[in-house]
């Protein structure tokens, strides 16, 4: 005779076992694992400048465009997000399509690096990698691909350097910072930006890592590790789920100067919008960009929100614009399956129609 | 006899006249402590009983009719006139003892209106007042008017001290019924009264506290206790602003729980299987992420935590300032020593740069 409740009980029983299991699983596999290794695509350091450094990722394939492509990426976490895995990773999906890919690493500021400008890393060092690439490849103009803010930084840069630019890619980059769709845009104009770089020097990438979590609080500091005991029979999820943590806590420190800059002119005047940005004693004028440019979106990113990145289309004097965006969040471009799908053929793509020699 | 006996009659009233004293002395001082004695009345078994005032009053006219009638009653000569005289002196000691009470009298009044500069002087005038009687009715005549002028002077200079104390505590006197009306409303569910709560301590510290700790100090320590007093300052407003911060999420906390109690009417308790639980932990979870992503939209929100974070700031700012100062004596360098080798090996890395350029360009061209 069964009793009341008695299938229930057994349910829970189970599925407290199948809970325990996995935890099991997940002991023995960290218990196994020294480390995960992000960003495994082989490259070759080809420039170095302060702490900043060029590398050249090694082709998979004979290069089907002719024109290389510099990546750069945010100052605010790691580059190593586009080349987080096999299987996850936008560089390498990239390289087998063909494209000569450079990268430019920020790299950690130390307090000796506080007072590096904006100015510095847009119209120094990025405008030095471009120079050398130019030098090196003996070409006119290459390809330039700015992810997140370093998709500002390159909008920037092609505004005040356009002879250099064939084609220029940003990806969920943020133009205008007047919006209410965004939490940092919310929050930073609350915050007094020089009172923390006078304070804090440089500012702490915990800091900025608390401010992200904060965004999304029980998602990412709780049912995320709960949904990993979920599924964590497979030893290969686990570590997937530690590569995407090292990532996450991997933050470098920002340079004060810059992050003063930044945060003031960008989110709490707008300046870039307005045209009335400077860098290094220049207005920046994004009605230079006259050269094609590729602009792509995320429509469920809560960092950077469409309402910021679209307004790039109508800033522009170019007549080549092109506009794509995808149903995934801000980390979602990198890691989802259809951004690994149909993200990397789109950029390839698009440059080697525009790349012709 | 009855004149013998009347003297006597005198002796056991100022018998209860030193109990009559006593009490309203205990009287005075437990009035001091009225407001403390109010709070907590209902644990005290009887209250602060007392004697009262009006019993020495009673004595007082019983006495000077004694005296009256034990004068009338002895007739003429030299006898009566000793008897008066010395019931007379007998008077003068009273008198005195009369004064002093008034004094006690307005202990409690001044006690209570310690805040408040105008009622504070019109208790020591009063009590000039009462001096200047006694005075006259001991020493037979008013006064002199330098003694006047000293105790003018005296009521002035008591009442400059209550100025000072007006100043620092007044504030918070007249703010304790507002907190404790804003106390009973925030326990009632008003969350409003939590912030109208800081924005008034606020009103008061930077009236009150805020600028001891924001003015000026002198001699030898001058500096570090200028530091010590604005680290302090700084210390205080950040923990003002914490709560004002917090107070979001309590409220957003408690709105979510009753958003998601509402999903859970849907669920019947025979029906919670694995499955079932796992759908009110999403239940739960996603209904307090979205209600918490309403709240991180708000600009009051925004402000709160630039609130917060700019106050916290601060106070690093002024304790790394302090720190600073304390590590003097010690070889070691200072932030501001790294900071200035810093900019100046940034400047000189930037000087690098461009004269290897311009090198670069010449040797191209030549």
């Amino acid at each position: 005779m069964e009793l009341p409740f008695e299938k229930e009980t057994a349910a829970y029983f189970k599925e407290f076992e199948k809970y325990n299991r996995n935890l099991l699983q997940i002991t023995r596999t960290l218990l196994n694992t020294e480390d995960v290794e992000l960003a495994r695509s082989p490259k070759d350091l080809v420039f170095q400048e302060d702490k900043l450094r060029l590398f050249r990722f090694r082709p998979k394939r004979e290069q089907l465009c002719p024109v290389p492509v510099l990546i750069s990426y945010a100052l605010v976490n790691r580059e190593t997000m586009m080349d987080l895995e096999e299987g996850r990773s936008l560089i390498n999906n990239l390289l087998e399509l063909g494209l000569d890919i450079y990268i430019i690493i920020w790299g950690s500021p130390a307090r000796m690096d506080r007072f590096i400008t904006l100015d510095d890393y847009i119209d120094i060092y990025l405008d030095d990698c471009v120079d050398y690439i130019r030098s090196e490849r003996r070409l006119e103009k290459i390809n330039l691909l700015g992810v997140c803010q370093g998709g500002t930084f390159t909008g920037i840069y092609t505004a005040l350097h356009p002879e250099k630019i064939r084609n220029l890619v940003t990806m969920v980059a943020p133009f205008d910072f007047d919006t209410e769709d965004g939490l940092l845009n919310v929050w930073a104009r609350h915050m007094d930006v020089d009172l923390m770089v006078d304070t804090l020097g440089n500012i702490p990438g915990d800091f900025m890592n608390l401010g992200f979590l904060m965004m999304k609080p029980f998602q990412l500091m709780m049912d995320k590790y709960i949904g990993l005991v979920e599924s964590a029979d497979d030893p290969e999820i686990v570590r997937s789920f530690l590569r995407m943590e090292k990532w996450i806590f991997d933050s470098p420190d920002q340079a004060g100067e810059a992050f003063r800059k930044f945060l003031n002119e960008m989110y709490k005047k707008n300046s870039l919008m307005k045209g009335e940005l400077e860098i290094n004693g220049r207005k920046v004028d994004l009605k230079r960009i006259d050269m094609p440019v590729f602009n792509i979106y995320a429509e469920q990113d809560h960092l950077v929100p469409p309402a910021s990145s679209k307004p790039l289309g109508r800033l522009i004097s170019s007549t080549d614009y092109t506009e794509k965006s995808f149903p995934v969040g801000h980390i979602g471009m990198y890691v989802s399956s259809r951004a690994q799908r149909e993200l990397s053929p789109a950029i390839a793509g698009w440059l080697q129609e525009r790349s012709a020699v | 006899m009855e004149a013998q006996a009347k003297p006597l009659d005198v002796f056991s009233q100022w018998m209860e006249f030193q109990k009559s004293f006593y009490d309203q002395w205990l009287n005075a001082s437990s009035s001091m402590f009225k407001p403390w004695a109010d709070a907590t009345k209902a644990w005290q078994a009887g209250g602060a009983g007392s004697a009262g005032f009006d019993l020495f009053a009673k004595w007082s006219e019983l006495v000077r009719g004694t005296i009256q009638k034990a004068a009338d009653g002895t007739g003429g000569g030299i006898g009566p006139e000793v008897m008066f005289r010395i019931l007379r002196s007998s008077n003068v000691f009273v008198l005195f003892n009369q004064f002093w009470l008034e004094i006690l009298k307005d202990l409690p009044k001044l006690y209570q209106d310690k805040w408040d500069e105008a009622a504070s002087r019109q208790v020591y005038e009063r009590w000039v007042e009462h001096y200047k009687k006694v005075f006259e009715q001991i020493i037979g005549s008013p006064v002199s008017k330098t003694a006047e002028e000293t105790m003018a002077s005296w009521v002035n200079t008591l009442q400059m001290g209550q100025s000072v104390f007006g100043m620092m505590g007044a504030p918070w006197a007249k703010a304790g019924p507002q907190w404790q009306e804003q106390m009973a409303r925030f326990l009632r569910g008003d969350w409003s009264a939590l912030q109208e709560g800081r924005s008034l301590w606020r009103e008061v510290y930077d009236e009150t506290l805020g600028k001891v700790f924001r003015m000026p100090a002198f001699g030898l320590t001058k500096e570090h206790t200028e530091q010590l007093r604005r680290t302090y300052d700084a210390y205080l407003q950040f923990m003002n602003a914490v709560p004002g911060f917090y107070q979001f999420f309590y409220k957003t906390g408690m709105d979510a729980l009753k958003e998601f109690f509402d999903h859970l009417k849907h669920f019947k308790a025979e029906e919670m299987t694995p499955e079932r639980l796992k759908e009110v932990y999403k239940i739960w979870w996603t209904t307090n992420e979205n209600a918490l992503f309403e709240l991180f939209k708000k600009h009051e929100f925004g402000k709160a935590m630039g609130e917060v974070l700019n106050h916290g700031l601060r106070f690093k700012k002024r304790l790394d300032g302090l720190t600073a100062e304390w590590c003097k004596s010690l070889s070691i360098p200072s932030r501001e020593d790294y900071d200035d080798l810093a900019k100046s090996v940034h400047e000189l890395r930037r000087k690098v740069r461009d004269q290897q350029k311009i090198i670069a360009d010449l040797q191209k061209k030549s």
